[in-house]
């Protein structure tokens, strides 16, 4: 990791720091969700679709309940609770008002089930053991109906319709239209054009495969609910909950102190949250639900696949005059996000084109993934113009820089730029001009390749909230609402605190992960903790700094109290994130075998609140993206509808092993937003990092893989 | 596999003590008993309820099934010793290397360190139908899920298929019979010695199985004799990851050279076929030439005559004659592990 950075350096900010709950987190003195056991706890169990797409006939569960220690038995019979955050038009995902019209609803138990895994009953007793044996004695009569797995196929009229009014999933507006994108006028772009390209790629369905796999505890004081559960935003999952269960927000309490990771599979509230509270409302008695691994692989979400289709309009001089792309997302039967495809906002282009539909199909659902419309659109688009450099004879790097965004869709400035800083300074470090040659140049039969990949993600400011509270021994307490999702949020808060505060880090103390003690936090999602949470810490020490500067130190037993709740903006500007990857691998043409040999990741996230983190951060994404490029897949049987490749083995996901050197270098710069200047981190590795990838597959071996992952069979097969 | 499982059925647990215990044991519940040796391949099939049988014989308490000791000039592997112990063994390491890499291209390291030798070649294959519990051919069923026009095979058999298009998941098997190994078993009736590739069973001679052993068999060990000790070996692997996966393909060879030439050698692969396969048309063919790339390309090309894909595994062909060419010419630039 190296940082040439020209900022005046901090107190505590910017200095490598091991995180403040590291020993509790090593010593397994930390309290994760599952080790949470509350007195007379029940343990529930869900009984799951065996068919992508069915009609319940009827269920029989008088076996089950007949076992003694069976407590209850949820169905779509008996239970019409509609999970706000589980479908909802247009994807938008916090909008309560577009949930109160969303015409796709889904139930926490659907008839018809429309995806392998969707959950058909749920059992609560008094042990595992037997909440399992209980499943298996409910009968389920079912009526197999067709289905369709591919979002492109899904479309077609012969297909199966999933809802009634087809598979062409609504608008926030409920209109059956896709979503479209238009500035200029491309059919004059390409008319105009020296040379226009045109070209397929696929994306496929990679789980988040975070470690800990979705669980709850739920329980019952009289009206009020405490829901134990790693959630990715402990105030939008109370929110969600108390919305679903029809009871004000403060009759739900959400506690999550640690998780195991979750990569945009925790965010919101989850149906295992709804099952356990209404298990737990009908036994009078606390109830504990984890999905096993297999359960989270298909009974959560995943990324949404795609399939793109990509028009290419340039100059003799290989300048951009007009950009189309026509995408289909799978978002299984549910729409639980947008469904987007990005990549075109990173090329300055006077005419563009983007026509977006998401697409219901009966595979599992759809949703966050770290930067859920990202890593598979960069990979489409940024595959798709390095092909085009190639084909008009152009350096990809030289190529980028005549072609990137300088302005937010070529009109609204950024807050600050350094996009062509990162890709100059990276081709420097990597040493582009010496590695690159010309596709598949190398004699092999061990060829290496090497490719490039940038990026530009938004980085908005926003509103959160903080309070510190500072007691006569010079104890600083912040109360946030964060959650620690493997980021450090905690750290970080306290960090800020600290420099804020000018008070040695030794004196901050975080309260945190619990909805009863903490203010509102914007949630672990979009890479918007640091910003927004951390701007909301800033804002509540310079009030205290006020309040200590009127009233003096408290003394005895006063405190004095501080807050704040901004919600800043960057008017007129856009704020984003830049970076540029690059990628040396050798591929084994014999074999078909990808070897990453070298990746190098410039980032420019503004300040660096935290060097340990902030590398953690780049080089994770970084890593799960080669995954995602090269083997990644959850396989579907097509007769059935069967997904075959559920879990950490059977869909690949990346081990040390497979795990290059990462070197990771940060262009620091403040632009007068976020806290000391600080813009995302969390999600901005991984979103180029897999068209990297790509792309330098095909420099090593002068073919183009368009089809995600880039697995030995593909390789072989375009290389016999 | 409406019910997803999380936790492990009730069975019977016996953890004899000694090999007599044991099979007698095996031979008092025959069909109903299971037998578990590190169980890795175990634990899946029970929890899922896929396999369900009524007795679990944990052989992890006999301790005369594991430890490696020398025997007749060559070695003697307990079936029980487990994969780690082979991979380190300095008489493996020096003698018999391709062993020693076999068994370390296997899973992961906490896996070797559980599973064993024995259960490395007795394992079942890993045909993600199979695998679900469909009421395949193995299975009893009368069809094969992964040979239908849409079927996902990418990792399935491209020879020997007969109805079930399975493969062989061993990276130690290949190993074993290019080392010309001894399978030791206990049966009912006495103790009965087999060359390793006689071990293994494809779908045509029985479907359900994939090795010789029948209800109340045990492995007892496996002898490696002086024959093949430091020859010229040959291993490679092919798999989606570099750690925790099985092959796509593995090779393995053992030549001794003479003058330049091949004047031994025995050559097999898995995951090829339902059993790992001894290629002795190609060792004929190349016995007396040059070990080098154009001995190699016979070597690959007489590979895969025969050779059927299905829809998903085209690939497997070129990449069985390049494992081959390999296996007998070495490979231009060095082979990463």
């Amino acid at each position: 990791m190296s940082r040439p950075s020209k900022l005046t350096p901090l107190k505590t900010i910017g200095h490598p720091t091991a995180r403040i709950d590291a020993v509790e987190r090593v010593t397994g003195k930390a309290t994760y969700t599952g080790d949470v056991h509350l007195p007379g706890m029940l343990y529930a169990r869900v009984l799951r679709s065996p068919h992508a797409h069915a009609r319940i006939r009827q269920i029989d569960a008088s076996k089950a309940l007949a076992l003694a220690g069976v407590k209850f038995v949820l169905t779509h019979e008996n239970c019409s609770v509609v999970w706000g955050a589980g479908s909802i038009s247009g994807g938008r995902q916090y909008v309560d008002d577009i949930k109160k019209i969303t015409r796709h609803k889904r139930y926490l138990f659907n008839n018809p089930v429309r995806f392998f895994g969707e959950p058909v009953a749920a059992v609560a007793a008094t042990n595992r053991h037997l909440a399992e044996e209980a499943v298996r004695l409910i009968n389920v009569d079912y009526e197999v109906l067709p289905f369709v797995l591919d979002q492109e196929a899904a479309l077609r009229p012969e297909s199966v319709k999933i809802w009634p009014e087809g598979n062409l999933s609504p608008t926030a507006k409920n209109e059956m239209e896709p979503e479209v994108y238009r500035r200029g006028n491309v059919e004059e772009g390409f008319r105009t054009a020296d040379f226009v390209f045109e070209d397929r790629y696929t994306t496929t369905y990679v789980h988040n495969a975070q470690m800990e796999p979705r669980l709850c505890v739920a329980g019952w004081e009289g009206d009020k609910l405490t829901l134990y559960t790693p959630t990715q935003g402990t105030s939008n999952c109370r929110h969600d909950m108390a919305r679903d269960l029809g009871i004000p927000d403060e009759k739900v309490r959400v506690i999550c102190k640690y998780m195991g990771g979750g990569f945009g599979n925790k965010n919101q509230n989850q149906d295992a949250d709804l099952i356990a509270a209404v298990l737990a409302k009908e036994t009078g008695a606390p109830v504990k639900l984890e999905l096993s691994r297999k359960e989270d692989f298909i009974g959560v979400h995943g990324r949404w696949p795609t399939t793109q289709y990509y028009k290419v309009g340039v100059s003799r001089d290989g300048v951009l005059q007009a950009l189309q792309l026509r995408g289909y997302s799978g978002m299984g039967p549910y729409r639980k996000n947008t469904g987007g495809i990005g990549g075109i906002e990173l090329y300055q282009c006077p005419n563009v084109e983007s026509v977006t539909y998401p697409v219901y199909t009966n595979r599992a659902v759809s949703g966050n993934y770290r930067a859920p419309e990202f890593p598979q659109g960069f990979f489409g688009i940024e595959s798709m113009m390095d092909d085009v450099a190639y084909k008009m004879k152009m350096d990809p790097v030289e190529f980028v820089l005549k072609n990137m965004t300088r302005k937010s869709d070529d009109e609204v400035p950024y807050t600050n730029y350094t996009l062509e800083e990162c890709i100059r300074r990276g081709a420097e470090a990597f040493e582009w001009k010496k590695r690159w040659h010309p596709p598949g140049a190398d004699p092999g039969p061990i060829k290496r390749g090497v490719g490039m990949a940038f990026m530009a993600l938004r980085s908005p400011t926003g509103q959160s909230s903080a309070v510190i509270r500072l007691d006569s021994n010079g104890r600083y307490t912040v109360f946030v609402g964060v959650t620690d999702i493997g980021a450090g949020a905690k750290t970080t808060m306290a960090l800020i605190a600290a420099e804020a505060l000018g008070v040695p880090l030794s004196n901050i103390e975080i309260v945190w992960g619990d909805t009863d003690r903490c203010p509102y936090s914007v949630g672990e999602s979009g890479s918007r903790t640091t910003d927004m949470t951390g701007y909301a810490v800033i804002e509540a020490a310079h009030d205290l700094k006020r309040q200590i500067a009127a009233k003096g130190l408290p003394k005895g037993d006063n405190v004095l109290i501080a807050s704040a709740s901004p919600n800043p903006t960057s008017e007129g500007k856009v704020r984003k994130a830049f970076g540029a990857h690059f990628v040396e691998v050798e591929v084994d043409t014999e074999l078909g075998r990808v070897r990453v040999l070298k990746y190098l990741a410039v980032q420019d996230s503004g300040r660096i609140l935290n060097p340990l983190t902030a590398t953690s951060q780049v080089k994770g994404g970084a890593t799960q993206g080669i995954g995602m490029a090269l083997h990644e897949d959850l396989l579907y049987d097509r007769q059935t509808g069967q997904p075959l490749t559920t879990g950490y083995y059977g869909t690949r996901i990346m081990t040390h092993l497979d795990a290059p050197e990462i070197e990771v270098i940060f262009i620091e710069s403040d632009d007068g937003y976020g806290p000391f200047g600080a813009k995302c981190i969390g999600e901005a590795g991984i979103v180029h990092a897999v068209a990297a990838v790509g792309n330098a597959v095909f420099n090593a071996i002068g073919r183009r893989m368009k089809d995600l992952p880039i697995t030995r069979d593909k390789i072989l097969g375009a290389l016999v | 596999m409406a019910v997803i499982h999380d936790v492990m059925p009730a069975f019977e647990l016996f953890q004899p003590p000694t090999v007599d215990d044991a099979v007698r044991l095996l031979g008092q519940y025959r069909e109903d008993a299971w037998v578990m040796a590190g169980g890795l391949d175990t634990f899946d099939w029970l929890k899922d309820r896929i396999k369900r049988p009524k007795v679990v014989v944990d052989l992890s308490q006999v301790r005369e099934l594991s430890g490696i000791r020398e025997a007749n000039g060559g070695l003697e592997i307990g079936a029980t010793t487990t994969l780690t112990e082979v991979v380190r063994h300095p008489v493996i390491r020096g003698k018999y290397g391709i062993l020693s890499t076999g068994a370390e291209a296997a899973a992961s390291p906490q896996i070797r360190n559980q599973g064993t030798i024995g259960g490395n070649v007795s394992q079942d294959t890993r045909c993600w139908y199979y695998r679900a519990g469909w009421p395949c051919y193995r299975a009893g069923g009368n069809t094969c899920f992964a040979d239908t026009p849409t079927a996902i095979n990418r990792e399935h058999a491209i020879l020997g298929a007969d109805r079930c298009v399975a493969v062989n998941p061993s990276d130690s098997a290949p190993a074993l019979i290019a080392l010309d190994a001894k399978f030791v078993i206990r049966t009912p009736k006495g103790e009965r010695v087999v060359d390793a590739e006689d071990y293994f069973i494809g779908p045509g001679t029985d479907i359900t199985r994939m090795n010789i052993l029948r209800p109340g068999d045990l492995l007892t060990a496996i002898r490696l004799p002086a024959d093949w000790a430091g020859a010229k070996f040959y291993f490679e692997k092919v798999r989606d990851r570099n750690v925790w996966d099985f092959p796509l393909m593995n090779v393995a060879s053992a030549m001794v050279i003479t003058g330049g030439k091949i004047e031994r050698i025995r050559l097999a692969v898995n995951a090829a076929a339902a059993r790992p396969l001894r290629l002795a048309a190609v060792e004929d063919a190349v016995r007396g030439k040059e070990p080098n790339a154009a001995t190699g390309e016979i070597a690959g090309r007489l590979a895969v005559q025969g050779a059927r894909p299905l829809r998903f595994n085209a690939y497997k062909i070129p990449l069985m004659r390049n494992l081959v060419k390999r296996a007998i010419g070495g490979v231009e630039q060095a082979a990463w592990a």
